[in-house]
């Protein structure tokens, strides 16, 4: 439910690299410490949970633009480097699809592949706390929470004024330096202001996205409880 | 998500872009991406979108249904839109124009190239692990799916999906998830064992197999560089 679905060619190219590069990282060190796990195990998990993934994200949910990450779930279930691994695959799949930009693609795999890595964290700590179902309720509530505000604060840190550089085209050469603190300040001003009003759109319609994806998570977990237990033990079977 | 539409559209149909290799075909749908990241101009975007369009309907593509796939990431750039106070009102066009070509531009090619050539491709720079594991992800993708389709329609027979259930649909949409996730690995056990009877060591997209260069590849490669002209130029 928190893909950064910003198109390409807004955020600026420089963030867009440092996105690949964390991304690259964060695979390296999944890949590190998976080398120890048969491949022969771990392709056919992988490929099977990004599938499934994709096919939350194909269920319609009656709303425009609701759809299910099962991106926690994948986490508790394949643990959290294959869970990052699986994440990086359905965003590649997902922008070879159009769903999502080609170069957020760094950017989108650290959101969805964050709610791989915290959902297994969080749903570790508190099985221990809550009976099983409430507790992947809010492992799946908090990390998705929190994925959010991530995507908020990327697309604030990265955000450019658009007015900034078709500004600069018009008026190539001719800016002086006080003009220029002056666009300064009130693009920092503008910036805060969109990134406000983009807040107050995202969180009512994020947090009813919270509340279904940790419903369902909680369906899903709660019934393979019942039927294989062994598989909520975070790939470690 | 229209992934079986997709891969139905590459595999059944023939165009000159079809018979054109999948490395040529990327290198166009990357130059309109570099367009669309350099440009900020409405009309040049504008008039990318009107080409992108024309190709299509040129290759024998349902591009009204294409472009329907390109309505989810329109709805999310219209949001990103509207938050945007700041900058000129032509602003809020450019960034849904961009959304939309830069969909339009990989829809292109994933509906005229078979997912074993883009997967070929990949295989040169991805992990062993990673690009096996793509391979898997797109094959059980289809398995599933159809699985998928059978429960939800099964509970739509039976009344358990209704648009003014919400709750209830959550509920039983858990319970079709579960068992399609239990099934899922079983299938995941049973690929795993295979694997292992075919002595499998990593590698089981098409490592290295590239379609070779024919004259169908002079039409992206001329196309993708006729566009990085052109955001040279008018961008």
């Amino acid at each position: 439910m928190s893909h950064l679905h910003i198109p390409d060619g807004i955020i600026n190219p420089v963030w867009l690299i440092i996105g690949f590069i964390i991304m690259g990282l964060v695979i390296g060190f999944s890949l590190f410490m998976l080398r120890k796990e048969s491949a022969q195990k771990l392709v056919p998990r992988i490929g099977i949970m990004s599938a499934v993934m994709l096919l939350g994200m194909s269920v319609p949910l009656g709303f425009i633009g609701y759809h299910l990450n099962l991106s926690v779930l994948t986490g508790i279930i394949l643990g959290p480097w294959a869970g990052f691994i699986s994440a990086f695959i359905v965003n590649l799949i997902l922008a070879l699809m159009g769903h999502g930009g080609v170069t957020v693609i760094g950017l989108n795999s650290l959101i969805i592949g964050s709610e791989a890595i915290f959902g297994f964290l969080f749903f570790k700590v508190f099985r221990h706390l809550f009976k099983i179902k409430v507790s992947a309720f809010v492992a799946a509530f908090l990390v998705l929470a929190l994925s959010t505000l991530l995507m908020i604060g990327i697309v604030g840190i990265t955000q450019i004024n658009p007015g900034e550089f078709i500004h600069h085209h018009e008026h190539n050469h001719q800016t002086h330096l006080e003009e220029h603190e002056h666009q300064t300040s009130s693009h920092e001003e503008q910036v805060k202001i969109s990134l406000a009003r983009f807040t107050k759109i995202i969180i009512p319609l994020a947090f009813i996205g919270w509340v279904i994806e940790g419903l369902v998570t909680s369906a899903i977990v709660g019934f393979i409880d019942k039927v294989r237990p062994d598989l909520l033990s975070g790939g470690k079977r | 998500m229209d992934l079986y539409f997709v891969d139905y559209l590459a595999t059944s149909r023939d165009s000159f872009f079809h018979r054109a290799s999948a490395i040529s075909k990327m290198f166009f749908s990357a130059t309109i991406i570099v367009a669309i990241v350099v440009s900020n101009s409405p009309f040049f975007l504008g008039a990318l979108l009107f080409f992108l369009i024309f190709l299509l309907k040129l290759l024998g593509q349902p591009v009204l249904k294409i472009l329907g796939m390109t309505l989810y990431v329109a709805v999310f750039a219209i949001i990103f839109a509207i938050s945007q106070v700041a900058g000129p009102s032509l602003w809020p066009l450019v960034i849904v124009l961009k959304a939309i070509t830069a969909a339009l531009s990989v829809l292109t090619l994933l509906t005229t190239t078979n997912y074993f050539d883009i997967f070929a491709v990949f295989s040169r720079f991805l992990p062993k692990l990673i690009a096996d594991s793509l391979f898997m992800t797109y094959r059980s993708f289809f398995i599933l799916l159809r699985e998928l389709s059978n429960s939800i329609t099964a509970i739509k027979v039976k009344g358990g999906l209704s648009p003014r259930k919400m709750v209830a649909n959550l509920r039983n949409l858990g319970g079709v998830l579960g068992v399609l996730l239990i099934n899922a690995i079983d299938l995941s056990s049973r690929s795993s064992k295979i694997l292992a009877i075919r002595g499998y060591k990593g590698g089981i997209s098409k490592r290295g197999v590239l379609r070779g260069a024919s004259r169908y590849d002079l039409v992206p490669l001329m196309l993708g560089t006729t566009t990085l002209l052109g955001v040279g130029f008018f961008g």
